[in-house]
């Protein structure tokens, strides 16, 4: 089965696809002191070299920037709301970096696929739009290389690697 | 300008949106995951949901440190909280809270076969971080302070167990837009809790009972915490309890000697305060909606109010008696006119038909046999309720209120299923009224008369 990436047993086909669609995404990164810190992420892009982008609101972020920035690994759980279905990517490494104008499209496109997702899992249309609401000036963007993937969906196989 | 405090976020807490926990290996690997309540316990601490162990719990009892990212619903904003784990607790009040309002969100999103509470992990909170945003606060419906201090004014003016459970329940319904709700009282010997007084509800339930332990008014009042669901779940409603202890006997369908329970159809919120003063429970506050998340932890916090005032009422209320010698009952002549009544007893369970009509059994059953036999044999329509406690045929339970609960419950019951009263005439004094003549029949516990 064709695969993106150098990592072609996580980035399947279907992890990919899951990723980019309307999915809420959680960030975590040790800060300088050992200590967790968390954040949440807008949008997710994987590109053919099997690199996965995130666009994320900036100053919403900052202590996971920061940490990233200090070369802390990075965690990442992808979950689609209505379903509950879960996955988790790590990194040991990831760049910060400033946002081009794809990323803008990118947070706008993912943004209104978690509002309908949102919507259709019965919260209010004004809430779920407020809940995916950021200001276009104040994004950036973090990239890296999956290393390990793991299901996140709740029960008894959470925090098992995840197999193709 | 000082950052926001636990108690002003609370709503973060209700499990609208699923916070995010993150943690950190000691080799600083992190991992981040949903986690289903971040649990209020007091303005210091948090719990946070145990039910899997895995890679997240390792780390938690690992280093001790967590970030949370809680999303507050009222103001749409993104609290990120850090959190030092102090220890686990998988039994006792906070666990039982988190455990019932962990089955109604699992519940609610068809996970009910997945979320099981193991235990609480209890967490100080160090610091606590709005991120940018612009908060939307939500107008505010009720002001809940307000209402408990017009409930405590009205509530001093009542005098009587009956008189004091009728106010708190219209003070619900005036002051705090609560639509359904009913006073149960606790017969600690029994295990049961039996209603005395409901609001609401197209019958009133008066006399029904339920298991301690059943539903959020049972665990409410085996635990001595409030218990509140947003989401209603089978495992915590009444109609699924009652089946079960149908059930549990034998039956298909309740036996005739069962009141109905007059809950909602489909509620989907519920909250039930247990009624505690002088370090006991005398009953449960209960609530209930069709509307979910009706209750948050601001209602919580006053309708526990409410119910801890309310506590304190009846066991002030409970009569000075006068001792026996002050006063002799009274006797009146028996009115041989007008209605006869059949009044049966069922010596096994002291349950009493009046005219094959249930009327109530156990030791209101019994009390309304005694009173009926003084009536019939002695001609005696005056009683103290010094005479009934000091009675030990009447087995009745240790403390003061259980007495007067059960004589609130007969009086109510008799209001409700027939033309008998039990009107009050001085403190700790009462008149059985009968418009009519009684016909007494027993039945022995093998069924002879």
């Amino acid at each position: 089965m064709p695969v993106r990436g150098t990592e072609d047993k996580i980035l399947t086909p279907d992890v990919v696809s899951f990723c980019e669609s309307g999915v809420s995404i959680a960030m975590s990164s040790c800060d300088e002191y050992g200590n967790p810190v968390v954040g949440r992420a807008l949008g997710c892009r994987v590109d053919g070299s099997g690199k996965v982008r995130l666009v994320l609101r900036t100053e919403a972020n900052q202590e996971v920037l920061g940490a990233v920035d200090c070369n802390a690994g990075l965690a990442v759980t992808f979950t689609q709301p209505s379903t509950h279905r879960s996955l988790q990517l790590k990194a040991t490494c990831a760049r910060f970096l400033e946002p081009d104008p794809s990323d803008l499209s990118l947070a706008e496109q993912r943004a209104a696929a978690l509002k309908v997702e949102l919507i259709a899992d019965g919260f209010l249309a004004a809430f779920a739009a407020r809940y995916c609401a950021f200001d276009p000036g104040q994004l950036a963007a973090i990239e890296f290389v999956p290393t390990h993937a793991f299901v996140q969906t709740p029960g008894p196989g959470a925090g098992n690697p995840l197999r193709p | 300008m000082t950052g926001p405090v636990l108690d002003t976020i609370r709503d973060c807490f209700e499990g609208v949106v699923p916070a995010l926990l993150a943690t950190c290996d000691r080799n600083g690997v992190p991992n981040v995951s949903l986690i289903s309540q971040v649990h209020y316990v007091d303005p210091g601490r948090v719990a946070l949901t145990y039910q899997f162990f895995n890679k997240t719990r390792q780390n938690l009892t690992t280093t001790r440190i967590a970030a949370v990212s809680v999303f507050n619903p009222a103001d749409l904003i993104d609290y990120r909280l850090v959190l030092e784990y102090e220890e686990t607790q998988s039994a006792g009040p906070i666990f039982e809270s988190m455990k019932a309002k962990l089955a109604g969100l699992a519940s609610h999103s068809g996970m009910q076969d997945v979320f099981r509470l193991q235990g609480a992990d209890i967490c100080r909170v160090r610091s606590i971080t709005a991120m940018p945003g612009v908060a939307e606060p939500q107008p505010q419906v009720r002001n809940l302070l307000s209402g408990v201090r017009t409930t405590f004014g009205d509530l001093a003016k009542g005098s009587e167990l009956g008189e004091l459970c009728d106010c708190a329940l219209a003070c619900l319904r005036d002051y705090f837009g609560v639509g359904h709700a009913m006073v149960l009282m606790l017969d600690a010997a029994a295990g049961r809790l039996f209603t005395i007084a409901s609001i609401g509800y197209a019958m009133s339930g008066v006399g029904s009972e339920l298991a301690l332990g059943a539903g959020v008014v049972g665990v409410a009042a085996r635990e001595s915490v409030p218990i509140r669901i947003g989401h209603m779940t089978s495992e915590y409603s009444y109609r699924s309890t009652i089946r079960a202890q149908a059930r549990h006997r034998g039956l298909d369908s309740p036996p005739a000697t069962e009141i109905p329970y007059p809950g909602l159809p489909a509620p989907e919120s519920q909250i039930a305060l247990p009624l505690v003063a002088d370090g006991r429970v005398l009953g449960v506050l209960f609530a209930e909606s069709a509307e979910p998340m009706r209750f948050r932890y601001d209602d919580e916090d006053a309708l526990a109010l409410v119910a801890g005032r309310l506590a304190e009422l009846i066991l002030a209320s409970q009569p000075d008696e006068p001792s026996s010698t002050q006063h002799q009952p009274d006797r009146l002549a028996v009115a041989a006119t007008g209605q006869r009544v059949v009044v049966r007893h069922y010596q096994v369970d002291d349950s009493i038909f009046l005219d094959h009509d249930y009327l109530i059994r156990g030791v209101a059953g019994a009390i309304f046999w005694k009173l009926a036999c003084e009536y019939v044999r002695n001609g005696r329509g005056e009683f103290s309720n010094r005479e009934l406690r000091l009675d030990p045929a009447l087995r009745l339970p240790e403390y003061a209120e259980n007495l007067e609960a059960r004589l609130v419950l007969l009086q109510r019951r008799l209001c409700e299923r027939s033309t008998i009263r039990m009107e009050r005439c001085g403190r700790g004094r009462f008149r059985f009224v009968v418009p009519g003549t009684l016909v007494l029949d027993e039945v022995a516990a093998g069924g002879a008369r």
